[in-house]
């Protein structure tokens, strides 16, 4: 073999291990993969939906076409190494091979963004540059918000929930869409997901979520059937396959005179077959959306952590799911829960005087006993409520999102060996947090 | 990993294609891989060749019959590769790159990941790969990548194995003085 031979098969060898098996977007199942027609709604909705849709994509296409043509210039500039002397190095840190690539922000352009000024963006983790945008989609009779948005394992879709308000009826509902990009994100398309009317009320309410399962295949979300002063509050779990439409839904059973029972997050097993969810009894505050889980007040009992195994397809959350960890001594206040890697649960705590509490992120085994402190922080202090703690795993679930209300505001970052690293993205006016990467 | 192959001249059915695909997701990422440059293009590829395999069994209404089922996804991958890289050669006639280059960010986070993956040496092999005519580039790939035999190499690009013979020793050739190398 010559020396060119042996150089070209080392360059290839290396080129191609850039290629790791286990971040490979998974193949789309058998029956999914002739994706040629839009899944069928009800009738009603599906033309609202279609018509928002033309009208919202009706400039995509000349777009798209621009876009796909600069897209394609891009890569094979990439390819024949132009790109590296074209443009200026990146300064950012260098993130760990198979680290999620994006994450998704709501945000708005102004000040104090109005329910139709609201963009879902999506934004690479390692520049913070907007890689695509969806707008809210317009349609006549309705308006719609975005609440909150959910990664795919495939690293470009993304679901995004919006609370869609009758304007001539002033009722609710939920819409859910798939937001799907292409490499650069050039071009995006927004669709509905299949399965609506989903079961349940199908709404999501305050501080209501959703996951993808590790497959992709199924969606879960918190819906909301009770509604108090005004507000509702997440108390239900729906799962919709997504190849399907079929769906599930688990409610009441776990609500306590006098106290509101909610459901702030949810989270899958990395097996697929759980959710993992935090169950909440606490008290609103008349003509707000905040619900006062107070460690203070008499009678408090704490948030329970609970596994919902999803093969049981429906029925009361006190049947359906089991305690996996309670309030103790040792975590008094359990301000967030997700399900771990493998099979462990990952808990955010606050511990401490109420006016100097120490926030501390672990990992707890099936017995509650701890197997670590992933991060701990005592610049909690008093801004913000506990329900102001969100953990967000990424879909292999080795990265972990946390977002909190620091002194100085709200703050982002993934966990890193002991340090939260900040994502190169400021919060937007609106404030909101980052819900899904 | 060659159980699942269905063998030469047998039917592929749904249940084979996504056996095929399985045992061999990964190889044929890497091929589209090493022809287009990036990973996300090349599973772009791949996704649309098993979703194509997919609609034409159904479409047919029965299974399709290939001689050899691997060779076959293979150059069906490198078909899909040859589309992606007219489609770039016509925008680069149309003089869009400069404005490409400085809007894709992905692409810049490409390059700073293959920056830390790559040597400088192994840069300079593939781009001089890539300077390469397709066919030549192809042949190259099949045979110092996957390891071809010059008779593999003839099945999938649907060419004599003499051309391939001829072919690889003429890219060998131009690469080597590419690279100032002797040949």
């Amino acid at each position: 073999m010559t020396r060119t031979e042996e150089r070209l098969r080392d360059a290839l060898g290396a080129s191609a291990a850039r290629v790791r098996d286990d971040r490979l977007r998974p193949l789309p199942a058998a029956e999914t993969a002739e994706t040629a027609k839009p899944p069928e709604t009800t009738p009603r909705r599906s033309t609202l939906r279609r018509h928002a849709l033309r009208r919202h994509m009706g400039w995509l296409g000349p777009v798209a076409a621009a876009m796909s043509v600069l897209l394609i210039v891009a890569l094979a500039l990439t390819v024949t190494g132009h790109s590296h002397k074209a443009t200026p190095p990146v300064s950012y840190p260098a993130l760990p091979a198979g680290f999620p690539k994006y994450f998704a922000q709501i945000a708005g352009p102004s000040q104090i963004p109005g329910p139709s000024q609201l963009d879902v963006v999506i934004r690479s983790t390692s520049t913070g540059a907007e890689v695509t945008r969806a707008p809210t989609p317009d349609v006549p009779g309705w308006r719609l918000t975005p609440q909150t948005v959910a990664a795919a394992p495939d690293g470009r879709t993304f679901y995004i929930a919006y609370q869609a308000v009758d304007l001539q009826k002033n009722t609710s509902q939920t819409w859910i869409y798939q937001l799907t990009f292409t490499h650069g994100g050039s071009s995006n398309y927004l669709d509905w997901i299949k399965g609506d009317p989903f079961p349940g009320s199908g709404l999501l309410a305050n501080g209501g979520s959703m996951a993808v399962s590790p497959d992709g295949t199924k969606l879960a979300f918190t819906g909301a059937t009770q509604q108090q002063d005004g507000q509702s509050w997440p108390d239900e779990i729906s799962v919709v396959d997504l190849r399907t439409g079929a769906g599930s839904v688990w409610r009441v059973g776990l609500s306590r005179p006098g106290q509101t029972f909610t459901i702030p997050g949810i989270s899958w097993t990395s097996d697929g077959r759980s959710l993992v969810f935090r169950a909440v009894w606490c008290h609103p505050i008349p003509n707000s959306d905040v619900c006062l889980d107070d460690p203070g007040r008499p009678g408090y009992r704490g948030p329970q952590v609970r596994s919902l195994d999803v093969g049981t397809r429906g029925g009361t959350l006190d049947h359906g799911s089991t305690l996996r960890l309670g309030q103790s001594a040792r975590y008094p206040v359990i301000a967030d829960a997700v399900a771990g890697p493998g099979g462990e649960l990952i808990l955010a705590v606050l511990s401490g005087p109420a006016d100097a509490a120490t926030l501390t992120v672990e990992r707890v085994d099936a017995t509650g006993r701890r197997l670590g402190v992933l991060y701990r922080s005592t610049a909690y202090g008093t801004v913000g409520l506990p329900a102001s703690v969100t953990l967000t795993p990424d879909s292999t679930r080795h990265y972990l999102l946390l977002t909190y209300n620091s002194q100085n505001g709200l703050v982002s970052g993934w966990i890193d060996h002991g340090k939260l690293r900040f994502l190169p993205a400021r919060h937007p006016n609106s404030g909101l947090p980052i819900t899904a990467w | 990993m060659t159980d699942s192959i269905p063998p030469p001249g047998v039917s592929l059915d749904v249940s084979a294609i996504a056996a095929l695909f399985r045992d061999h997701h990964a190889e044929l990422v890497r091929l589209a891989l090493l022809m287009l440059g990036d990973l996300a293009t090349a599973e772009d590829v791949v996704q649309d060749v098993y979703a194509s395999l997919h609609r034409r069994s159904r479409a047919q209404g029965r299974a399709q019959t290939v001689e050899a089922p691997l060779p076959y996804v293979r150059a069906a991958v490198l078909n899909g590769c040859r589309s992606v890289l007219r489609r770039r050669a016509i925008a680069h006639r149309v003089g869009l790159a400069h404005r490409a280059s400085l809007t894709d960010e992905t692409t810049v986070r490409a390059s700073a990941e293959s920056e830390v993956i790559l040597s400088e040496d192994r840069r300079q092999v593939l781009g001089a790969l890539a300077r390469l005519p397709r066919r030549r580039r192809e042949v190259l790939v099949l045979r110092y990548y996957l390891g071809l035999s010059e008779a593999e190499i003839a099945a999938v690009l649907g060419i004599s194995t003499g051309t391939v013979k001829s072919t690889a020793a003429r890219a060998l050739a131009a690469l080597a003085r590419d690279l100032g190398e002797p040949s």
